[in-house]
């Protein structure tokens, strides 16, 4: 092969869908725990934290920024297991869960309806970028607020087109930074308010939701949505990660042990904000009130930078993803193609007025979407899967199905999604069924897709339609004690 | 044009090689994904459901 050629293919091995074998993985534990906390921490854990803590009292905003998260974050991270054993992304593995055509419909839906996050990010760095601008004596317009957010889409692409060595080395810097302030923050919030103060205040918008039961169940259901809105993006990272455990545990770390902590700063910052009659989701409101300058300064700073960094690693990540539909797109055009999609979504504002929307519709796609990917590649296939087919190799494709279509996937998707608009109208804010709330319904829309697909693929006829690939050269993964 | 098709044609040999280097287990030694693990995320699953039963139940 010729030099162009092999810097082609080795450029194709992390902007592109080429499976990373041993020697291509560059994160090893620590790397992929600081590099997932760099993604998630951003300012969307404030507004979340924010967001809750209007709606609960102290004690049970703090218990639902933390506790749903790890309960779906550590059954969805099972998923990143896959991409990681196979150096491929999640999003060619699920060509054989939903079928070449749906796993397409389903991608451009989830990775289109994921780009709102990085539009509330962009617009908390315009946000943030504005007030340090007015401390330095620079006046910004409210005009001017959608172009410093277009300029954190940017930095983000500028930096995605780098690759994820780049960022891999910027997060071993930045993310530190980020926890360091966060804490710091935190601890100066806590030293000009008393505990006892916090748990007494009450929520500004306590009165959204009937009972303060009700308002618990709708916090924990935006919980788990919020980390169902990493299901698109599980695979970039994970491919390049050097072993499982570390891809698995890392992850978990970064995704919900590093977001919950900067959620639960949202919380405490904007309940304190809150009992001084200020309510806002926008963390730089917040710490406009810190009364240091310097602190302020530094504060809002990290947010800017946390926010670029995020975008970063989401423009990555998400531009990888779409090259299953045609692995020879041009990486960098893709990312450059969903920058210019932000910008729009950016200018549009329509993100924050339908903020709880687009929250549920992480939640209906990305619940049931893992429940049934790890029920397929755990319990169904047993871990025996086709490359070939998911590669289409010299015309394997056991994976067409029913016109590009898993049948009994699709049909479990359906109803999952079915039984979550049974339960809640997230339009509305509407519960439909009380009784069903109880378990939220991106809890039993995970359930219900993940056990009629199991069900439905214990069938004889569904079974051998599910495992039509059984019949090609597996890859069998060596069992534990099993010399290979 | 030509030059991308010879590009496409060169992405599937590489794309079949790496298939082929998988299939013959390239993970050995790896550190997987065990029982150890899963059963240390599902008692930390069940503990924090039970955590939220009992928030639902006593502290709303």
């Amino acid at each position: 092969m010729g030099n162009k050629a092999e810097n082609q293919i080795n450029d194709e091995i992390y902007t592109g869908v080429v499976p990373a074998l041993k020697k291509d993985r560059i994160y090893d534990s620590k790397a992929i725990t600081i590099a997932a906390a760099g993604f998630g921490v951003a300012s969307w854990c404030y507004v979340q934290g924010g967001w809750i803590s209007s709606l609960l009292p102290f004690h049970l905003a703090v218990i639902v920024s933390l506790i749903p998260m790890i309960v779906f974050g550590l059954l969805m991270m099972l998923c990143v297991i896959i991409p990681t054993r196979y150096g491929i992304d999640l999003w060619i593995y699920q060509k054989a869960v939903f079928g070449y055509g749906f796993c397409s419909i389903l991608c451009i839906v989830a990775i289109l309806t994921n780009w709102g996050w990085y539009a509330v990010n962009s617009n908390v760095f315009a946000n943030a970028s504005s007030t340090l601008l007015k401390m330095a004596g620079i006046p910004v317009s409210s005009a001017a607020i959608p172009w410093l957010g277009s300029l954190c889409a940017i930095l983000g692409l500028v930096l995605a087109m780098k690759g994820p060595h780049l960022v891999k080395y910027a997060t071993y810097i930045m993310v530190p930074c980020l926890l360091a302030v966060g804490l710091l923050l935190l601890i100066k919030t806590m030293s000009t308010t008393t505990l006892t103060d916090l748990m007494n205040s009450k929520p500004m918008y306590a009165d959204t939701y009937p009972s303060t039961k009700i308002a618990f169940l709708c916090m924990v259901e935006a919980m788990f949505g919020f980390i169902f809105a990493w299901y698109p993006v599980l695979g970039s990272m994970s491919r390049i990660t050097k072993t499982e455990r570390a891809s698995y545990w890392g992850q978990s770390a970064g995704y919900i042990g590093a977001m919950a902590f900067f959620v639960i700063i949202g919380v405490v910052s904007s309940t304190l904000m809150g009992n001084l009659g200020v309510y806002s989701t926008d963390p730089t409101d917040w710490l406009a009130h810190l009364g240091n300058p310097v602190w302020q300064a530094v504060s809002i700073g990290a947010i800017a930078l946390a926010n670029i960094t995020t975008q970063t690693l989401g423009c990555y990540c998400l531009s990888l993803a779409t090259k299953i539909f045609k692995p020879s797109w041009d990486y960098r055009k893709i990312a450059a193609g969903y920058t210019v999609f932000v910008i729009a979504m950016i200018f549009w504002q329509g993100v924050w007025e339908y903020y709880n929307v687009f929250l549920a519709a992480t939640a209906v796609i990305g619940a049931p979407a893992c429940a049934i990917i790890v029920v397929d590649y755990f319990l169904v296939r047993k871990g025996n899967v086709s490359l070939r087919s998911m590669f289409k190799i010299k015309g394997e494709d056991s994976y067409e199905y029913t016109f590009g279509c898993n049948i009994p996937a699709v049909i479990s998707f359906a109803l999952a999604v079915a039984s979550y608009l049974f339960i809640y109208d997230p339009l509305n804010y509407v519960v439909r069924n009380e009784t069903l709330m109880k378990f939220t319904p991106t809890g039993i829309a995970f359930v219900v897709a993940g056990l009629s697909y199991f069900l439905m693929c214990q069938i004889p006829a569904v079974k051998a339609y599910v495992l039509r690939d059984a019949k090609e050269a597996e890859v069998k993964y060596p069992e534990e004690g099993v010399e290979a | 044009m030509k030059k991308q098709e010879e590009f496409l044609e060169v992405l599937d040999q590489e794309i079949e090689s790496r298939i082929k280097t998988i299939e013959a287990s390239d993970y050995e030694g790896v550190p997987e994904f065990n029982k150890t693990d899963g059963i240390l995320s599902a008692v930390t699953i069940v503990v924090c459901i039970g955590i939220l039963i009992f928030t639902y139940n006593f502290l709303c």
